[in-house]
């Protein structure tokens, strides 16, 4: 599913700012800063986060040629998760006990041993287990500075959001119908915009409905 | 008030807009007029629709199948008080036709199916992509600006509301009930 073939579910932004002059060079400097990274297995970090290829998520040498299209900046938000499975975990680091017990002579381990026992036993898995790897296309119309994002889940956009803002150095605003009014999509004039942020909900549905014990809201319309 | 803030204390515009787009579809048999370059194109709500409402004990009723806008008891629904939340909805302009869901909260679509693209180019695939997603864009956001300018304005109270009113009130009484005896 992303930019170039698949399902199109997305969520829309708008640009707070306008493109430097120097974007070009710029942009080329942010993301080489802003590729993607792998986890590093020798760390605690379970997930790592960067920009790649939108043709292909291992490549993150990230130039022009790769991310321009016509009027389009076209990325891919790579998302690395590296979690050694509770199940696998557990029977390993219970081997690791057994035979650390049998090696010392020992009928049981306190808490502190076994604690420590897989505290290795996962940074060993680490080492031998690869990443899942996650990515999520991003069309960035230069032109219209809109931006679309191949992805309705809540976390991810949060995510994508913060990375796109520290990468291009520009507000990103999130689509809704107030936003579109107040940051000049409709392109609706400024009285318009004053009077929505002072709006009430309107009661459709009034006690003429015939449903008057049930209607929620101010039946004479007043709200 | 900071944007967050405004953002949600308008959310209920999007549910607001779905139903005006509801009952303007029926008003005008599914004909809208974008103006501009856009010119007229026919908007129909498809066979998935759910309806709900905070106030009403957070139930929502999901209609699948069908033709679930023009059911009694979506309709009914309506006179309960409550409102579009998500709406599948097809949209046909000259001989190009957009299939998508509307999620009403941030009017995000989702499942968006486009005209068929014909370019065979990697570049080409994309811009042809892109525009076809920017026209269904620019085609909602008319027909959102149309409604947000209507909603604040004096004819919204005196006569848009008491018409949207009459129509919900009026939804649902012609339940079918077979022969009389």
């Amino acid at each position: 599913m992303g930019a170039f073939q698949g399902g199109l579910t997305y969520r829309q932004y708008f640009v707070r700012g306008v493109l430097p002059a120097d974007w070009r060079d710029r942009f080329a400097e942010a993301l080489r800063e802003h590729a993607f990274k792998p986890v590093e297995p020798a760390s605690e970090e379970e997930r790592a986060l960067g920009w790649c290829s939108p043709h292909f998520p291992l490549d993150v040498d990230l130039h022009e040629g790769i991310y321009l299209h016509n009027e389009y900046l076209v990325l891919s938000l790579r998302i690395d998760t590296l979690k050694v499975p509770g199940p696998i975990l557990k029977i390993y680091t219970e081997a690791e006990c057994r035979r650390t017990m049998a090696e010392q002579k020992v009928d049981s381990l306190n808490r502190y041993q076994r604690a420590e026992i897989k505290d290795r036993v996962t940074q060993e898995l680490r080492r031998k287990i690869l990443p899942s790897i996650k990515t999520v296309d991003m069309v960035w119309s230069l032109h219209a500075g809109r931006v679309r994002f191949w992805s309705g889940n809540a976390k991810l956009n949060e995510e994508f959001q913060e990375l796109f803002e520290q990468t291009f150095e520009l507000g990103l605003g999130a689509d809704t119908p107030y936003t579109a009014a107040a940051f000049g999509i409709l392109g609706v004039p400024e009285d318009v915009v004053e009077k929505l942020a002072d709006l009430q909900p309107t009661p459709f549905a009034t006690a003429a409905a015939g449903f008057v014990d049930y209607v929620v809201g101010d039946p004479e319309g007043d709200l | 008030m900071d944007l967050l803030d405004l953002i949600n204390r308008t959310s209920f515009l999007g549910p607001e807009f779905l139903t005006w787009l509801w009952y303007r579809g029926e008003l005008q048999q599914g004909v809208f007029d974008a103006g501009g370059e856009l010119g007229p194109f026919e908007l129909w709500f498809d066979d998935k629709l759910t309806v709900g409402s905070v106030a009403i004990n957070a139930q929502e009723n999901l209609f699948k199948g069908g033709h679930p806008a023009s059911s009694v008891e979506a309709r009914i629904a309506l006179r309960l008080g409550k409102q579009p939340s998500d709406a599948k909805l097809r949209i046909v302009r000259a001989s190009q036709e957009w299939s998508f869901s509307l999620k009403a909260d941030r009017l995000e679509p989702a499942g968006v199916k486009i005209p068929a693209v014909l370019s065979r180019e990697d570049d080409e695939v994309l811009t042809e992509r892109m525009v076809l997603i920017e026209q269904l864009d620019t085609m909602l956001k008319a027909l959102l600006r149309q409604f947000l300018v209507l909603r604040v304005s004096p004819e919204w109270a005196t006569s848009e509301l008491p018409a949207i009113q009459a129509w919900v009130a009026s939804g649902g009484d012609s339940v079918p009930v077979g022969d009389a005896p």
